[in-house]
């Protein structure tokens, strides 16, 4: 199998073969590799590449392939890792200059059980500095380039994940979503991408942005792929209080369930608003896929849902600002321009404010489990625009794409968004699903039967000369 | 511009003179949304549980 061919696999088929003995542990790393010498020039998804590590890890993944050892559906298989998650022994930038020679001590807890699983982390990869904005426009390590359309963003904050995964420099990539950052550069850069409920994976060793709307998640070419990787990087954390102490089910073995019997509920109000036509007509059409599969579609209305953007606001900036705040007094030079006004802002919010943003979510949180008494997903356009040109202005396409996906930052609920087509421009547009609270199966097993009565996932970015 | 330097101040933020209108003008954004949370009537109920993992799925 050639390199181009290696790269454009998922996850679960180059498993398949590795189990095999078809493709080997160091014949797709160097695949990848060759993949990020080739095109992250042009793509800048990565900040750091550890290629001497990977082919180390992978050298010994294929000595226990050899004796018939198998770690897992991960074993031997290419992550990135966006540069958020502390790596042991290499820098984790977090896209500043202010962490750029922070060298980690140890490794994030979820990328301590990718590797105990057997993936091999080929890189540290590019984001939204401090992940504190939806586009990727990094002022200190270029922006990362939408690999659909290079004047473009790839969106963010994991936008480096999104691109890397989208162009076959490793298969499978970490994310964090706060507002939406794995949901976003998923949807823009044409993959697949799963926010778990809140709780769900450990947040142990991650730069944080704002604790209480922080969420780790998977981001890959397909739902398959979510699934096999959250059942690694999922479950209990003595090392973070936020973790849920149960464990995390095989979402793998529930895939094939399909759709038949489940509601879907249509949100009246806000998730269309301000939509462009085409993505409204591609999503339409994917919820037409669904109901043909034999899920049951009805519309329903959000309680609060014109209150969310303040209430997120009002807890993302004054957290923020309060792991910031002793770097902002001292180098407010050293932060990016959209980044800084944005501490500033949480820095100046009264704490009547926050604390009347949290009880507000949790008055939301309660509305909302009622709505999920009628339904069992909503179904809603990821964002409700395409990539936007990296020369437009960052705060209105920042509040433009997280429209859509802050809601559930806000409830907690596991999200996700899978490709369903493309606009006339060529660029990818993306369906959310959104399950109730610990039922990301019920999630991942919708977003699959849509994945395998559709094609949109397999279809391959133009910087991937295939 | 006034309210802001004294917001900044009080937070011991340095605000260059060229800064604060910038601060100035997004400011409003941020009342509005104060003003309609606490136009909510949430009853009585603090926000605690919002942190806390359920004890079962």
């Amino acid at each position: 199998m050639k390199g181009q061919e290696l790269t454009g696999l998922t996850l679960a088929e180059a498993s398949r073969l590795m189990r095999r003995r078809e493709i080997s542990p160091t014949e797709l790393t160097e695949a990848c590799l060759a993949r990020i010498s080739t095109l992250d020039p042009q793509v800048n998804a990565f900040i750091t590449v550890m290629a001497e590590e990977a082919m180390a890890a992978a050298r010994l993944l294929e000595k226990e392939a050899a004796r018939g050892e198998f770690r897992g559906p991960l074993h031997g298989i290419p992550v990135g890792v966006k540069d958020l998650f502390s790596t042991k022994g290499f820098p984790t930038t977090a896209g500043s200059p202010l962490l750029a020679h922070h060298i980690s001590e140890e490794d994030a807890t979820v990328v301590a059980r990718l590797r105990q699983a057997g993936a091999v982390v080929v890189g540290k990869l590019n984001l939204h500095e401090f992940a504190l904005g939806a586009t990727s426009k990094n002022p200190h390590f270029g922006p990362v380039r939408n690999p659909w359309d290079l004047s473009r963003v790839a969106g963010g904050s994991s936008g480096g994940s999104g691109a890397a995964v989208a162009v076959g420099e490793c298969l499978a990539a970490l994310g964090t979503d706060t507002g939406g950052s794995i949901r976003i550069p998923s949807s823009l850069c044409g993959i697949t991408g799963l926010k778990p409920t809140y709780g769900r994976v450990s947040l142990h060793g991650v730069v944080p942005l704002s604790w209480s709307l922080d969420h780790v998640g998977p981001m890959c070419r397909t739902a398959e792929d979510c699934a096999l990787m959250l059942e690694v990087i999922g479950g209990p954390d003595e090392r973070d209080a936020s973790c849920a102490p149960f464990p995390v089910p095989r979402y793998s073995h529930q895939l094939e369930e399909g759709v038949r019997g489940l509601r879907i509920g249509l949100p009246r109000e806000h998730f269309w608003e301000g939509v462009d036509g085409e993505v409204v007509n591609l999503v339409r059409q994917a919820v037409d896929v669904l109901a043909a599969l034999g899920a049951q579609v009805r519309e329903v209305s959000l309680p609060y849902v014109d209150v969310i953007p303040h209430a997120v606001v009002s807890i993302m900036l004054p957290e923020a600002a309060a792991y910031h705040l002793p770097r902002l007094r001292q180098r407010p030079e050293a932060y990016g321009e959209d980044v800084r006004l944005r501490l500033e802002m949480g820095a100046l919010m009264p704490a009547v404010q926050y604390v009347q943003a949290q009880r507000a979510r949790k008055a939301i949180v309660a509305a909302w489990k009622e709505v999920f008494r009628e339904v069992d997903l909503l179904a809603t356009p990821t964002t409700p625009i395409v990539a936007p040109r990296i020369e437009e202005g960052d705060l209105e396409a920042t509040l433009t794409l997280i429209r859509n996906t802050n809601p559930f930052n806000l409830t907690g609920q596991p999200a996700i968004s899978v490709p369903c087509g493309f606009t006339s421009a060529g660029l990818p547009v993306g369906l959310q699903l959104v399950g109730r609270w610990w039922e990301e199966g019920t999630v991942l097993r919708a977003a699959h039967a849509y994945q395998q009565a559709t094609s949109w996932h397999r279809r391959l970015p133009p910087t991937h000369p295939r | 511009m006034e309210e802001v330097r004294a917001l900044a101040q009080a937070a011991g933020l340095p605000l260059p003179q060229e800064r604060a209108p910038l601060l100035a003008a997004s400011l409003p954004m941020l009342w509005l949304g104060r003003d309609i949370l606490l136009s909510l009537h949430l009853g009585e109920e603090g926000p605690a549980a919002v942190f806390k993992a359920p004890a079962t799925t």
